[in-house]
């Protein structure tokens, strides 16, 4: 009775050891894994700052400015003027239309003349 | 075999029952009761081993539960020096200001086996550590010491294929500056320390950096970019100008500021010659301090508009007002003349168009030496402006405030004050009366508001808009118009002090302008220091180079600060309504 469940006992530590031992590996790697990816994260991180100082290097008013002015036969780049700035008020009204739309099954005026729409 | 047992000791009866069934086959085997030893010492081994075999399971339940500790002290390293600063950025979000990576190269000379060696090899690829003194530091017996801090990739690589035991590299922040000189003196500096040596970036430190830094919380975690109001553009198109304007007019320095007069914002300040950030020792040379904040100056005909507000506030003096300019003013073995000579009595807005230092400071003692003292107090003329950059000068006053200072201070003579100084208190004469402290930082105009002292009324504010305006149309301010926007403004030009005396060769030059006049929202100042004469012109007064510098600054911010134009018959309208 005793030697049996001795047994029983001993196969139980057996397997419970070896389920423990395999955990506690792949918990290992999985930490492993999790240290890669961060490590891979900060290098994307710095990566990404440097290139945002690059992208705000290469954006500088003042370098745009000089490219502009060393290539502008090609860009044909002028300053903005004043008189080019208006608001939707100042637009001129669109044109009147003066061709009727006969097509429009339920449109048109009883006279058949040209409409404004 | 119970009793024979039992005989052995009183104690024997309280051992397990095992151990008495054990004791007792040993005694059957053979007489070997005095080899068991006694049954209290038997006791005493099994309790020692519980107790041993219990600490080790307690110990390992202990550390079955603890947290796992970082795989490497060198991550403590590397976090120690990881010092970092927020990035700044302006009103946009463009960058100003960033941290970027960098490797640095040390030493631990107690590991280093052969110093000759090493410093043979290290000096092939960074020469200036072939040294002496660096032979000395490297044979001593310290644990720690940085061989040169912030080198390049490459040459790290370098050194690492070079394999030298002791030798080893830290990531440290590098402070980098992708504008380089654009906003220089408003941005400043931080050290190799990462630490805010000037401008902004020693004002940000005071705000609580500094102390993160020291107690090691201010690590690689992202802290949040720090908000200026300048407006990189802007600023941009201010330097360019004034270069451009240093140039033309062959002077030896230009400052350009550009103030919001609704909430003090610092839109843009430009102070040349500057330097770059990323160079450091250029700095600290003395002709690229910042003359806009630091530099005082006497401001010359620019201040007869802080006259003329003063005379308007005090209610004796109004714009139909008559003061005699016929001939100029002995006082104290001084005379005072006029540099645009009309020899007949002005009313007020003629005083400010012809700039007439006998008009303004007949005016000023007409309505009182202490009224005078006490509104120049009140703009903020007399005192250090309050901002956030830690670079601001007090301005030089007189030693006693006699009727001479006052008539000269009237013009803007013999009282020194920052350009700064100047246009936050003109930014008061036009935004209808209120003075706002400037500030490199976003402000509303609500929160602007609780900040704002009124310093004069909004009627005489009107009126100082008029007068602005009118001076731009028929007067000396005629070269600062651009169409569409109804700028006004006020030219000083002020004869510099050479040794002890004014000399009329050399001058400094001001044009204090805001735009659109009919709702000034912006306020510029241009002040040029020593301008010649342009090619094939004659004189070099505020109104051939100052006011022209303003024209062209406002043409091209004008559109990016939304400002909308409007063309009502624009180039020669005055204000009607003051």
């Amino acid at each position: 009775m005793f030697r049996i469940l001795n047994i029983v006992l001993i196969f139980a530590v057996v397997i419970g050891a070896a389920v423990v031992f395999n955990m506690k590996h792949d918990a290992e790697n999985a930490a492993e894994r999790v240290a890669r990816l961060q490590r891979a994260i900060d290098q994307e991180e710095e990566k990404i700052d440097l290139l945002k100082a690059e992208w705000s290097v290469l954006n500088q008013p003042a370098r745009l400015q000089g490219l502009v002015e060393r290539y502008n036969a090609y860009l044909q780049l002028e300053p903005l003027d004043a008189k080019q700035i208006a608001s939707i008020d100042d637009l001129p009204t669109k044109p009147i239309d003066f061709t009727p739309f006969n097509a429009d099954p339920l449109g048109g005026y009883a006279s058949g003349g040209a409409v404004i729409r | 075999m119970s009793l024979a047992a039992s005989d052995f000791s009183p104690l024997a009866a309280k051992a397990p029952s095992r151990a008495k069934d054990a004791r007792a086959s040993a005694v059957a085997s053979g007489s070997m009761a005095e080899d068991a030893g006694s049954p209290a010492r038997v006791v005493v081994v099994m309790a020692a081993f519980a107790l041993i075999y219990g600490l080790i399971a307690l110990r390992l339940v202990d550390l079955g539960l603890s947290e796992e500790t970082p795989a490497s002290a060198y991550i403590g390293a590397q976090q120690a020096i990881l010092a970092s600063r927020p990035d700044l950025v302006d009103r946009n979000g463009e960058l100003l200001a960033t941290d970027i990576k960098a490797p640095s190269v040390y030493a631990e000379p107690r590991k280093i086996v052969d110093v000759d060696e090493a410093i043979d090899k290290l000096s092939s690829v960074l020469p200036e550590l072939g040294s002496d003194a660096m032979r000395k530091r490297l044979e001593s017996n310290a644990g720690f010491i940085w061989l040169k801090r912030e080198i390049t990739p490459l040459q790290r690589e370098a050194i690492h294929r070079l394999g030298i035991p002791g030798i080893g590299f830290l990531t440290e922040n590098r402070r980098f500056y992708p504008g380089g000189p654009t906003a220089g003196h408003i941005v400043g500096i931080a050290n190799v320390d990462e630490q805010g040596i000037a401008g902004l970036e020693k004002y940000i430190d005071g705000q609580g950096i500094a102390d993160l830094q020291r107690f090691g919380f201010a690590t690689d975690q992202a802290l949040k970019p720090v908000k200026l109001s300048m407006d990189l553009r802007v600023q941009h198109v201010v330097r360019d100008e004034l270069t451009k304007a240093m140039e033309r007019y062959r002077a030896i320095a230009t400052i350009g500021i550009i103030l919001n007069v609704h909430t003090g914002e610092v839109m843009a300040m430009s102070s040349l010659p500057d330097y770059d950030p990323n160079d450091p020792a250029e700095a600290l040379k003395p002709e690229n301090l910042n003359r806009a904040t630091v530099g005082v100056y006497e401001m010359g005909s620019v201040f007869k508009s802080f006259s003329i507000a003063m005379g308007l506030d005090s209610g004796k003096v109004t714009l139909d007002s008559t003061f005699d300019a016929t001939t100029p003013i002995r006082i104290g073995g001084f005379t005072i003349h006029d540099f645009h000579g009309t020899r007949r009595v002005l009313s007020i807005p003629e005083i400010f168009l012809h700039s007439s230092n006998i008009g303004t400071a007949k005016m000023t003692i007409a309505v009182g030496i202490d009224r005078q003292q006490e509104f120049f107090k009140r703009i903020g003329l007399l005192d250090k402006v309050d901002t956030e950059l830690p670079e601001v000068a007090a301005p030089l006053l007189p030693r006693k405030w006699s009727e001479i200072t006052a008539m000269t201070a009237s013009y803007g003579h013999g009282l020194s004050v920052s350009p700064m100084q100047t246009a936050v208190a003109g930014a008061a004469l036009v935004n209808g009366g209120l003075l706002i402290e400037p500030t490199f930082f976003p402000r509303t105009e609500a929160d602007a508001a609780k900040v704002a002292k009124r310093v004069i009324s909004k009627r005489v504010s009107d009126m100082m808009r008029y007068l602005f305006r009118l001076n731009a149309v028929e007067g000396s301010g005629r070269n600062a118009r651009v169409a569409g926007y109804m700028v006004g403004g006020k030219t000083g030009t002020a004869d510099k002090v050479v040794n002890g005396r004014y000399a009329h060769d050399k001058r400094r030059n001001s044009f204090l302008a805001a735009f659109p006049m009919d709702d000034p929202q912006y306020l510029v100042l241009v002040t040029i220091d020593e301008p010649k004469p342009e090619e094939g012109k004659i004189y070099a007064t505020a109104g051939m180079n100052a006011a022209p510098t303003v024209s062209r600054i406002i043409a091209r911010v004008a559109p990016m600060l939304g400002v909308a134009p409007h063309f009502t018959g624009d180039s020669d309208t005055t204000l009607v309504s003051y």
